[in-house]
């Protein structure tokens, strides 16, 4: 176990799918499984075939099992593909891909749900049975759906993401249900705890992956109340997404495709800011504490190595927090 | 006052009405720049809408054309069937009008009403009365508010001059009439006096929420980022917003708390710089108040009338003081907090006093403990910015300052559901931006956990002997701009508070103004221990200046109302009783003793006086609501329920048109009828939780034994009462075991027995339902077989509220509203009428007493089956329901007044009579009943065993005579009727008239 990791402390990882998912599996890897919570995304939820479809956790979830299919960077390794061609036959939709396997994923979290389970539980269950060692928890057990209004109109996410492929132009985002949803009961207890070591916002796009859970109040009172420091690791390198469409969303929106545009996205919730090393002429304009590291996570070695020096960030500024408060 | 059909008019088919509306892109430009385009398109669009309506509703007026360029304003105007013609290029008002005017001439009108768009007061009764109101050929001129501008004008057609509206306009219409040799008769209408675009007028205020949507968002409140807009925006223009949403929220009701204020302990482990509560150890002086201190401010305070004790105190000494530490160890107690929650508990027990804790940081564990001692708890969270926390702030070394702290001990008290209150201090260095910053926070607090009760914006005084003693007060306005931008951040339905004694008296109302709703605890005994300098302004004072500001100041308890009415949610088990018994239907406090049934008091005073009093009503939807009643529309349900939260002269007002209503349908006389309740068992296998009379067959209560009369008994009973005169037994009892629809059937057999001319009015609609069911029969079928037996009428009882949400807390056995409508309507079709009741005032909300009285005009209108509404206050004293602490104490007098007046209102043209009860009432109160659209009070009764099982001690019997005395002694003319109204055979009328009532009990079996 590596230093930073050895201090006992526990930690809370926000993420969204993709790029978040490689730095849980980093962190994962560097923290024993009972000191990490990682809190997903639930904004792209929705309802397909009469299944519960939530795809951040699912990508987590097959990421941090071993189980994710790398060629298409979602869904499951060796997946096969029945199903849809059993609904295409049969003229259904076929815009949303469904792998045989990941069907089940959908169907046995449906069935839950549908006995009277939370979705909580139901992601419990489910990282139980894939052998995803940290706890897994959706940002909320109620639903938050996150709409796109665009050039062509209020759209769904997944309409939105999937089925236009983000073409349209985005205008605002917003976030259904989110003030009336709650904090998941795992996630307030992980941040409520004595011993959280820090908060880390994983690279993931703020707008799409990170707003959902900012839309909820109680999830902006407990950041507000954080007992440890909160710090994000940049999603662009360089003037460029590292994944997604988060350069587009930005440009859409009138945003700077620039770090700073993101350090003042999370202003107020985070006391520190991981940015790449090939940005590191941006760290001085940055009005808060900085950490200038390669962000680009190719290999597991890139994503552990992130990991650590992410919890080493958090420790130091918690350190350093402590003097002050001296 | 119009209630029949109006008649046709010889003049109608003549008289144009010419609506002139500018351009949505200019209309209403005085409303100003924080009023955004599209609020102001739907405030013109609205108010367009309301004066169509009304002109339609005018059957002399033969055709509206509306005079416009704007394309939406003409398509609104065609969608409700007025004429629309455009405005001529480059037209002014007066040329646009001038335009209407000529194409109404060439189309064969005879006279022009020119009337604007922006007065929807107007009713069509203020149409009539100028229509009316000129002469044959004459005109007729309304002037503004002011008196100087012109409203409305009334012209013969061609027009003999031109319109010359604008500022003064009055004055020159009536110049160009005499001059062209036209009379003008000089109409003041109320109703279109009053439009809308001068805005910093309050009744006219009231309409924008009606109009528009203010603000974004779902809850009609500013977006984070419009909210940081507020920063920079015009101080008028956000409070005439923000006065808008607050009256969309809480109407014209100001609220306050008497409270009693325990300063447990003045040390502090802070050393905030403003502060002057807080001491250091001296010599001589305890650290703490003793038990016995606290009990003799908390008696006092109750003595002199106060519902709430306020516990604050320092945060946590005993860490910075010894003297602290040693005192608590003299007490027995580990620390500050162990020993205000034996306080709080002592006070509670003691005087009935709701603790609210003020104590500083307390954690979730903390926070619950408080709960069980406590109505509601309190931290201002004062400000979110860190940065007066660091060297030369004023939070420097304060510990519990720090904002992140706060914010958790907020959150704590949000996840134990604890009601709460928190606020800001204004002008202590924090900057605007950090104002927002911390609204928003507070909003999110609360939008997380819902615990939020109140916020209050307090402003910053400099105080001498402190480290700010020099740092200058927080200006008026700087104080304005903080309430307004809480209440555009916050939203309509968020309490928002400022203290009343921190400012001129002459200042309170621009207070209002901004925003405030409430005005905090208010002290009659102890001075305020936080701004000893500035006392707390006398109540009177308050409630002057607060009337000033055109409000109404109305007494609140220790939890803020709106959580009060959910009280199981935010209450410990401990605090349901004492809280419950302080409260009215809308959560706030009684403001009087006075219960149903009880008859050691007299109705108050006060509530009496404004039923007779004739007052216009001060808000303009009661106003509204008013009027389309008596013009006969039918109100609906947020409309009635608005009715039942009237105060002050809109209570006056409710109840003068009731009684206007009454008079115009049934005249001055009072009918009562002279009968004999006959309640043959209490033994009921139902368990309705509000009922004192019906025991279970092996019941060991001490008051009354579980009896069940023979059918002779009832045969006797009855015989007796026809010897005293009566027309009409009324016969119910409990559901006891062994009967079934052959027991009904057998007991009014034995009536006609013991009277063979005698009405039986009897079974409640839970008791024909039981003997349908047991004999296996349509509800139809068993009750034609008990109306071929005798059975002449039925008792609308066991309707309580007709609500299943309240049904399932007060009566879940019983019968739904379902099932009682289908034993109403199936009663009414074979020919059976019957009363309606509605028993109120326990566990029951406004909502519930609409949605009660729109059920029973349904159903009546349907079957016309009912003779009248019966209103039954909940008599609480030994109601099983109340003995457990989980209901009000019944109705307040005002609320049962309400009752009366307000069905008289939704029922006028359906149901025709409205009872009071004198068991319920008293003498006193069923009186004053008759002048809030009562017009019966219902039966002598001679034996009433059910209100009195429930404690009610206004007797037995009141004898004809004394009924008639007590129907005389309101001015009022009385008339013995039949329980259909009619006439009583002289025989039993003289018989009845010369009862002096029975000299002994008239039965002992009960």
């Amino acid at each position: 176990m590596s230093t930073a990791a050895g201090d006992g402390a526990h930690w809370v990882a926000l993420c969204g799918g993709i790029g978040g998912a490689k730095l849980a599996l980093g962190l994962s890897r560097v923290l024993p499984p009972e000191r990490l919570t990682i809190v997903v995304n639930t904004g792209d939820d929705f309802r397909h075939f009469g299944l519960h479809v939530s795809p951040d956790i699912d990508t987590v979830l097959y990421t941090l099992a071993g189980l994710s299919n790398t060629e298409l960077g979602w869904g499951l390794a060796g997946e096969t593909w029945r199903f849809m061609e059993g609904v295409e036959r049969l003229g259904g939709p076929s815009w949303f891909r469904l792998g045989d396997m990941d069907l089940a994923t959908h169907a046995v979290r449906t069935m839950m749900l549908a006995e009277g389970r939370t979705l909580s539980e139901a992601t419990t269950y489910l990282a139980g049975r894939l052998g995803v060692g940290p706890t897994v928890v959706p940002m909320s057990d109620e639903p938050v759906a996150t709409q796109v209004e665009t050039d062509e109109g209020t759209l769904a996410f997944q309409t939105y993401f999937v089925g236009r492929r983000t073409e349209p132009r985005v205008r605002k985002i917003m976030f259904d249900g989110a003030e009336r949803a709650h904090v998941a009961p795992a996630a307030v207890e992980a941040l409520r705890r004595d011993d959280l070591g820090g908060i880390i916002i994983c690279p993931s796009n703020p707008w799409l992956s990170i707003d959902p859970l900012l839309a909820i109040p109680e999830w902006r009172v407990l950041l507000a109340a954080r007992k440890a420091p909160c710090i994000a690791i940049t999603p662009l390198v360089g003037g460029q997404a590292v994944k997604g469409p988060t350069a587009k969303i930005m440009g859409e929106l009138g945003l700077p495709l620039d770090v700073r545009a993101i350090v003042e996205h999370y202003s107020g919730w985070i006391d520190g800011f991981v940015l790449d090393t090939v940005d590191a002429d941006r760290a001085g304009d940055l009005a808060l504490e900085t950490l200038v590291i390669n962000t680009m996570m190719r290999t597991l070695e890139d994503r552990t190595a992130l990991a650590e020096a992410a919890l080493g960030f958090c420790r130091r500024l918690r350190q350093r927090g402590l003097e002050t408060a001296q | 006052m119009t209630l029949a059909p109006r008649p046709p008019f010889p003049g109608a088919g003549r008289t144009f009405a010419i609506v002139p509306v500018k351009s949505l892109v200019h209309a209403k430009q005085r409303l100003g720049s924080a009023i955004s385009a599209e609020t102001r398109r739907q405030l013109v669009l609205g108010m367009l809408g309301d004066v169509l309506e009304t002109l339609a509703r005018v059957p002399l007026i033969a055709r509206t054309i509306v005079v416009t360029r704007d394309g939406e304003v003409a398509a609104a105007a065609s969608a409700r069937g007025a004429e629309v013609i455009e405005e001529p290029e480059g037209a002014d008002l007066n040329a646009s009008i001038t335009s209407g005017l000529a194409r109404a001439a060439t189309e064969g009108g005879r006279r022009a009403l020119v009337i604007p768009g922006d007065v929807p007061l107007a009713t069509p009764t203020d149409i009539e009365a100028v229509l009316r109101g000129a002469t044959a050929k004459g005109g007729a001129i309304v002037p503004d508010a002011n008196g100087t501008g012109t409203n409305t004008l009334l012209l013969p057609l061609p027009a003999p001059f031109a319109p010359a509206f604008g500022p003064g306009s009055f004055g020159e219409h009536k110049r160009r009439a005499a001059a062209a040799g036209l009379a003008v008769a000089v109409v003041e209408r109320e109703g279109l006096a009053q439009d809308i675009d001068l805005s910093d007028d309050l009744r006219r205020l009231e309409w924008l929420p009606r109009y528009a949507q203010l603000g974004i968002g779902p809850h009609g409140r500013l977006d984070a980022e419009a909210a940081y807009g507020l920063e920079t925006a015009d101080l008028r223009e956000m409070m005439r917003q923000a006065e808008a949403m607050t009256l969309a929220g809480f109407g014209r009701t100001v609220t306050y708390s008497r409270k009693v204020f325990i300063p447990l302990t003045q040390l502090c482990r802070d050393v905030c710089h403003y502060c002057t509560f807080a001491r250091t150890p001296r010599h001589g002086s305890a650290a703490f108040l003793s038990p016995d201190e606290v009990l003799a401010i908390a008696r006092a305070g109750a003595e002199a009338g106060c519902k709430e004790s306020l516990f604050t105190l320092g945060d946590q000494p005993e860490v910075r003081y010894r003297a602290a530490r040693e005192a608590l160890e003299r007490l027995g107690y580990e620390s500050t907090l162990a020993y205000l929650e034996a306080m709080a508990k002592l006070v509670l027990k003691e005087t009935g006093l709701l603790p609210h804790i003020n104590a500083g940081i307390m954690d979730e564990a903390w926070a619950r403990r408080m709960k069980a001692v406590s109505a509601s708890q309190g931290i201002m969270l004062e400000t979110a910015s860190d940065r007066l926390s660091e060297r030369g702030g004023p939070h420097f070394g304060s510990p519990d300052k720090v904002p992140a702290v706060r914010l958790e001990a907020i959150a704590a008290a949000g996840r134990a559901q604890v009601p709460f209150t928190t606020g800001l201090l204004v002008g202590i260095g924090e900057t605007r931006r950090e104002r927002i910053d911390a609204l928003l926070t507070i909003r999110d607090l609360a939008d997380a956990y819902g615990h939020v009760q109140e916020v209050i914006i307090q402003n910053f005084r400099a105080k001498p002997g402190t480290r700010m003693a020099n740092a200058p007060d927080a200006s008026l306005d700087e104080h304005l701009w903080s309430i307004a931008a809480a209440r555009l951040i916050l939203g309509p339905d968020m309490s928002v508070q400022a203290p009343p004694n921190l400012h001129d008296m002459g200042d309170l109302g621009s207070l209002v103004k901004a925003g405030v709703n409430d005005w905090g605890g208010v002290s009659p005994v102890t001075p305020d221990h936080v701004n000893p300098e500035a006392p707390w302004p006398h109540l009177a004072r308050l409630e002057a200046a607060t009337s000033t500001a055109g409000r109404v100041l109305a007494e609140r308890t220790a939890i803020a109302p709106r959580h009060a009415l959910e009280p199981r949610k935010w209450l410990a088990k401990e605090l349901l009783a004492p809280v419950l018994h302080k409260l009215d239907v809308a959560g706030m406090a009684r403001e009087d003793e006075w219960a149903p049934g009880d008859a050691g008091r007299l109705p108050p005073t006060r509530d009496v006086a404004l039923v007779s009093r004739r007052a216009a009503p001060i808000s303009s939807p009661i106003a509204r609501t008013l009027d389309r009643a008596m013009s006969g529309r039918r109100l609906g349900e947020a409309e009635i329920a608005a009715l039942f939260a009237a105060r002050g002269d809109d209570f006056s007002a409710i109840c003068k048109t009731a009684d206007e209503m009454r008079r115009a349908r049934c005249g001055d006389e009072v009918t009562y009828v002279v009968n004999r309740n006959i309640n043959y068992t209490n033994i009921c296998t139902y368990g309705c939780k509000f009922c004192a009379f019906s025991k279970g067959r092996l019941s060991a209560n001490v008051r009354d034994k579980p009896y069940d009369l023979e059918l002779e008994e009832v045969a006797e009973r009855t015989r007796q009462a026809w010897q005293r005169g009566a027309t009409e037994v009324c016969l119910q009892g409990g559901i006891a075991p062994k009967y079934t629809g052959h027991t009904y059937l057998a007991i009014v057999e034995a009536v006609k027995i013991g009277a063979p001319d005698m009405h039986v009015h009897a079974f409640s609609p839970l008791e024909v339902w039981h003997g349908a069911e047991t004999l296996g029969l349509d509800l139809k079928d068993y009750l034609a077989r008990l109306k071929a037996q005798g059975l002449s009428s039925l008792p609308g009882t066991a309707a309580e509220i007709l609500d299943d949400e309240v049904r399932r807390v007060l009566c879940p056995d019983k019968i739904t509203t379902d099932q009682w409508i289908a034993v109403m309507e199936a009663a009414h079709a074979v020919g059976l009428k019957s009363t309606a009741t509605i028993m109120f005032g326990h566990v029951d909300t406004a909502d519930h007493w609409a949605r009660h009285l729109i059920r029973v005009r349904d159903l009546q209108e349907r079957t016309g089956g009912f003779t009248e509404l019966v209103p039954l206050a909940f008599v609480h004293m030994e109601s099983p329901i109340f003995l457990r602490g989980q209901a009000r104490r019944g109705p307040t007098f005002r609320e049962a007044v309400l009752m009366h007046a307000v069905g008289r209102l939704v029922l006028d043209g359906a149901i025709a009579n409205v009872q009071a009860s004198w068991v319920k009432l008293g003498p006193e109160g069923a009186a004053a009943c008759l002048s809030a659209g009562a017009n019966d009070v219902g039966g002598t009764l001679m034996n009433e065993s059910i209100t009195r099982a429930a404690g009610a001690a206004h007797g037995q019997e009141m004898v004809a005579t004394a009924i008639e005395a007590m129907i005389r002694s309101a001015g009022r003319t009385p008339r013995q009727r039949t329980t259909f109204y009619g006439e009583p055979p002289p025989a039993q009328r003289a018989t009845a008239m010369a009862d002096r009532g029975a000299a002994e009990p008239m039965i002992a079996a009960e």
